[in-house]
């Protein structure tokens, strides 16, 4: 089926010609017309120029000029991000008016490369208020359960990934907005080293712990993807390999794997099926030859009051004028939220940023003793959407966001389906701009495991 | 019967909260917040609550002297 479709077999196809870029654009338009009425993955779905772009590469491809494995394959942006001539949302009506003036680097690279858009992808409002239901767009639904949230705050991104609407899509993470929706959507989604991938043309949420991230359905996928949005920052100051593919296929075999059981045993207590899903993983790694062992790590309220407070406070400068003059305008959520900043001094933002070295430090030193981590995503299965009270609790209960604090590269992955039929996940962690060790080890647990293979059924 | 100790307290609870939600005003005001007090109230006053609450949790480094992170960089 066109639809389930990776980046590698969409690429044989085009080669072998029994695909062409018009071809797979028309079935993917089928299926999200078909489909995206219960999901909301889209706020802006460009079929028009999906299509003239798709038969701008069809040529290109068939005149046998291609710019490479993302040529003709189509990509979902968050709709945060900057593309020429279009509305850069939010998902709010607080930017109904901001029309983009051009790419964000991250679009350019994706141009160059051959990549094909299709419109713009739902979120949390500014990539924090959500899922809520007082905006002009509806919130993204998870393709396992359409009763259920698909994670934020690039919810459309996992949205339409799971719902196999598209092979790839871009996501942006400060508090884990990659790393959710990978879990609650069964994906593969990659927050980068901080800075690997350019943030220009990107609504800041908190610059200082924004990243831009790809998603995807396969760690291979994520890693094509990568290659191209790692050249929008220069090589010199950010290292990266000539392709983050080149490994994949090398194994665990010796790998050192730090595993930080007490975030989700100790300091808070996960839902069995994870903490189980997680075991099987320490086992899994074992089997192909991996040593993994036990690593303590600050707890996670720690990082916690560091991120918040960041957060918090560079949230506030974003947002202080809108809020001063318009706060009708944001939703209930995002207004909450994004009020907080005011109530914090100059002081308290030195004091968790004077921490947050602290706890880089922190970090670094386990990475003195194991070449990667291993840690709980999600503490739980994605619940209800329309439970506000715990979308509140269950949002908070993750392990995602020491490592916006700290900037080191966090793999989430697929580990497990629970009983009720929704993703379970995991992440891994690696070294600063050593993702192509997180991604290794990745591969490897993918290929040991089905969880990849399998798909929501959306009838 | 009504149990003197405990009305106290609730008591003294009232006026405390009532002390925090002028503070809460007084502060939001300061901050330029009249039109988000005037039309919603119960979300500057929990928004200060939650940054009360994260603030009490932050660890602040035991060496004042430390630098922020990330660290200052000059441009070229």
């Amino acid at each position: 089926m066109k639809h389930w479709m990776t980046v590698s077999e969409i690429s044989r196809g085009y080669a072998a010609g029994t695909l062409s870029p018009v071809t797979l654009t028309e079935a993917l338009l089928e299926r999200i017309d078909a489909l995206d009425t219960q999901c909301h993955a889209f706020i802006h779905l460009d079929r028009a120029d999906a299509l003239a772009t798709a038969l701008i590469a069809e040529r290109e491809l068939r005149a046998g000029r291609s710019l490479g494995p993302l040529h003709g394959v189509p990509v979902g942006i968050k709709d945060i991000i900057d593309m020429a001539g279009q509305t850069t949302s939010c998902h709010s009506v607080v930017m109904r008016n901001h029309k983009a003036k051009q790419d964000a680097p991250v679009i350019t690279a994706l141009r160059a490369a051959g990549a094909m858009t299709f419109g713009k992808l739902a979120l949390h409002e500014f990539a924090i208020g959500g899922p809520s239901f007082d905006l002009p767009f509806p919130p993204a639904r998870n393709p396992w359960n359409i009763k259920h949230h698909p994670g934020g705050s690039s919810s459309g991104s996992g949205t339409a990934l799971a719902a196999g609407f598209l092979p790839l899509a871009l996501g942006t993470d400060t508090g884990g907005s990659v790393r959710h929706p990978a879990a609650a959507c069964g994906l593969a989604g990659l927050k980068p080293t901080y800075n690997l991938v350019s943030r220009r043309g990107v609504y800041p949420l908190a610059m200082s712990l924004d990243h831009v991230g790809p998603m995807a359905r396969t760690v291979e996928d994520i890693a094509l993807l990568l290659d191209v949005m790692a050249r929008t920052t220069s090589p010199s100051t950010h290292p990266r390999p000539e392709s983050y593919t080149h490994d994949l296929k090398l194994g665990v075999k010796g790998l050192r794997i730090g595993f930080i059981r007490h975030f989700h045993e100790k300091d808070e207590v996960a839902d069995p099926e994870v903490t189980s899903a997680l075991d099987s993983a320490c086992q899994t790694f074992r089997s192909l030859g991996a040593q993994v062992r036990d690593i303590t790590l600050p707890s996670l309220k720690t990082f916690g009051a560091s991120q918040k407070v960041i957060l918090m406070a560079e949230g506030w400068a974003v947002h202080a004028r809108n809020l001063r003059e318009r706060p009708e305008e944001y939703a209930q959520m995002s207004r909450r939220k994004l009020l907080c900043g005011a109530f914090l001094g100059g002081g308290d933002y030195v004091q968790a940023m004077q921490h947050r070295g602290e706890l880089i430090d922190a970090v670094n030193q386990a990475f003195g003793e194991v070449d990667i981590l291993l840690a709980a995503n999600s503490f739980e299965p994605a619940c209800r959407i329309d439970d506000v009270l715990e979308v509140v609790r269950t949002y908070t209960r993750q392990a995602r966001v020491p490592f916006n604090l700290t900037g080191h590269p966090a793999l989430a992955m697929m580990s497990g389906l629970s009983t009720s039929g929704l993703p379970l996940s995991l992440q891994l962690i690696g070294k600063n701009f050593d993702e192509t060790t997180v991604l290794r080890a990745g591969f490897a647990f993918e290929q040991a495991t089905p969880w990849h293979t399998m798909h929501p059924d959306l009838g | 019967m009504v149990d003197q100790k405990s009305t106290g307290s609730l008591g003294a609870q009232v006026l405390q909260e009532g002390q925090e939600a002028l503070d809460i005003q007084t502060l939001a005001r300061l901050e330029g917040l009249d039109r988000a007090l005037l039309h919603f109230p119960e979300d500057v006053k929990t928004a200060a609550r939650v940054a009360f609450n994260v603030r009490a949790t932050l660890q602040a480094s035991e060496d004042n002297t430390t630098e922020i992170w990330p660290v200052m960089q000059v441009k070229s």
